[in-house]
């Protein structure tokens, strides 16, 4: 029988240009495109919860049998018991991405350019693949979410550099986070974070002192919090992936009294490249970690390790599209646009590689 | 793959620019297929000659793919699918150029080890 259900209706989905996004330039914006597509979201302000559990603890005492339960003091209250609150909001506003794009009438109808069958088609594609690059810029950056003012503040969601933070930025470069912050309960561990940021300093460790141990107590803090293992995704920037990459094709002797510290042993030619464009799948006791290089991050020497499924990119589908503006003999105009936020599900699971060199 | 994404297109863009939008995308796919071959030569030819040592705690690496190959049938398939032990390796066995298999052998003479080079570790 053939029903004409929700699922049946292909054409007009609102989700059309979202899948489009994620299409476009794929290898090249790895964070917009591989993060789940998820609803719009219910307004400029969109809120989601996190939750929590208290610590367990060694029972030394047992249950005296027979005893009753006192209904006045021992059931527990998971959600906020006492000075001890086990569920928060996160919250993050939508932001809106343009790119216009014209065509003159000269260019349409005179110009002939090898390559290009048609300038308005060539031009909105470069403009998606654009608007693309922008949105992947602006999610992997640390911007502080803000509220549109009506005059020179539009709606500005929060980065992915501002969600995975171990302290609050109460100053600096990076602003004042004090609006719609993560409660301090939910802040990304100090452990899973590498670098020295402070309050109102960035951080300044340099990528070369990655080392074996560093990966492993950065997964190791990851674990403590999911108690999992899953697979990761990790964007770094092209310099930190360098740096995965010397690990492993050179080793380090530990060093004793009578050697040499820090010898390497390389085992590849020094003029090879050492940096080759591609997703190395790592198979360890953690699960599946998977390196993706990009260069839309906040610096080329930092990285992000995301468990996929508690990132979602939220497209506000009912006003992303392509509209055609008005030609005043200017040449035909077209507007790209759409409206996106970033859902970081709980900042706990998440991991930072915070270099600035 | 390509229904959907001609579907999206055909949803998204004005219906006279659609052919040529659509070729633009096609042209861009076949040219990144090709040079996704390449690169996984150029990856083969690097694993053949250098040995890969494992991360202790990261693991070992076990592939490398091609930023065009990998979105390709993560946007075909979803992302899940490198998340399938069965569908890596399958698509190791069907790509050989980008699994790795050269892991630097350690020797062990008398309770000391020794890396390929023959320095001990």
């Amino acid at each position: 029988m053939a029903s004409l259900t929700e699922r049946n209706i292909v054409s007009g989905k609102r989700e059309a240009l979202a899948d489009l996004i994620s299409l476009v330039d794929a290898k090249d914006t790895p964070l917009t495109s591989m993060a789940p597509k998820a609803a719009k979201p219910g307004n400029t302000l969109f809120r989601w919860q996190v939750d929590s559990l208290p610590n367990a603890v060694v029972n030394t005492t047992g249950v005296v049998d027979g005893t009753d339960v006192n209904v006045a003091s021992d059931p527990v209250n998971f959600v906020k018991d006492g000075a001890t609150q086990y569920r928060y909001e996160l919250s993050n506003h939508i932001q809106e991405f343009r790119k216009p794009i014209r065509v003159s009438p000269l260019t349409i109808d005179i110009a002939v350019v090898a390559g290009v069958r048609d300038e308005l088609a060539n031009n909105i594609s470069k403009g998606m693949t654009m608007l693309k690059r922008d949105m992947e810029k602006t999610f992997g950056s640390y911007n502080l979410p803000k509220a549109d003012n009506g005059s020179s503040q539009g709606y500005v969601s929060r980065g992915l550099d501002s969600w995975i933070r171990s302290v609050k930025t109460t100053g600096g470069s990076v602003g004042n986070d004090n609006y719609l912050d993560v409660p301090t309960a939910f802040l990304t561990p100090t452990t899973s974070v590498v670098g020295n940021a402070t309050a109102t300093v960035e951080s300044s460790t340099a990528s070369s002192t990655l080392t074996e141990v560093t990966v492993q107590d950065m997964l190791t803090s990851i674990y403590q919090q999911t108690g999992q293992f899953r697979s990761y995704d990790a964007i770094v920037g092209p310099v930190l992936k360098r740096g995965f990459t010397n690990l492993l094709y050179t080793n380090r002797s530990s060093g004793g009294a009578e050697t040499q510290a820090q010898i390497r042993t390389i085992n590849r030619d020094a003029a090879d490249s050492s940096y080759i464009s591609s997703v190395d799948i790592f198979e360890g006791d953690f699960g599946q970690i998977r390196l993706h290089p990009s260069l839309w991050l906040k610096n080329t020497y930092c990285g992000y390790v995301i468990p996929m499924e508690l990132l979602e990119i939220r497209y506000g589908g009912s006003v992303a599209g392509i509209k055609e503006l008005t030609d005043n003999g200017g040449g035909p105009a077209r507007l790209i646009n759409a409206i996106a936020s970033l859902c970081v599900k709980n900042p706990l699971a998440f991991g930072k590689f915070d270099y600035a060199s | 793959m390509a229904d959907d994404m001609f579907q999206s297109l055909a949803d998204s863009i004005p219906s006279h620019l659609r052919n040529e939008v659509e070729r633009e995308l096609i042209n861009g796919w076949r040219l990144n297929e090709v040079k996704a071959t390449v690169k996984a030569k150029e990856l083969a030819s690097f694993g053949y000659r250098n040995a890969v040592n494992t991360i202790d705690g990261l693991g070992s690496l076990s592939a490398r793919i091609p930023l065009d190959a990998y979105h390709y049938w993560g946007q075909r398939l979803g992302y899940e699918c490198w998340d399938d032990k069965q569908f890596l390796n399958e698509y190791k066995r069907d790509n050989p150029e980008v699994a790795v298999s050269n892991y630097a052998k350690k020797t062990v003479v008398r309770g000391s080890v020794f890396t390929a080079d023959g320095f001990i570790t």
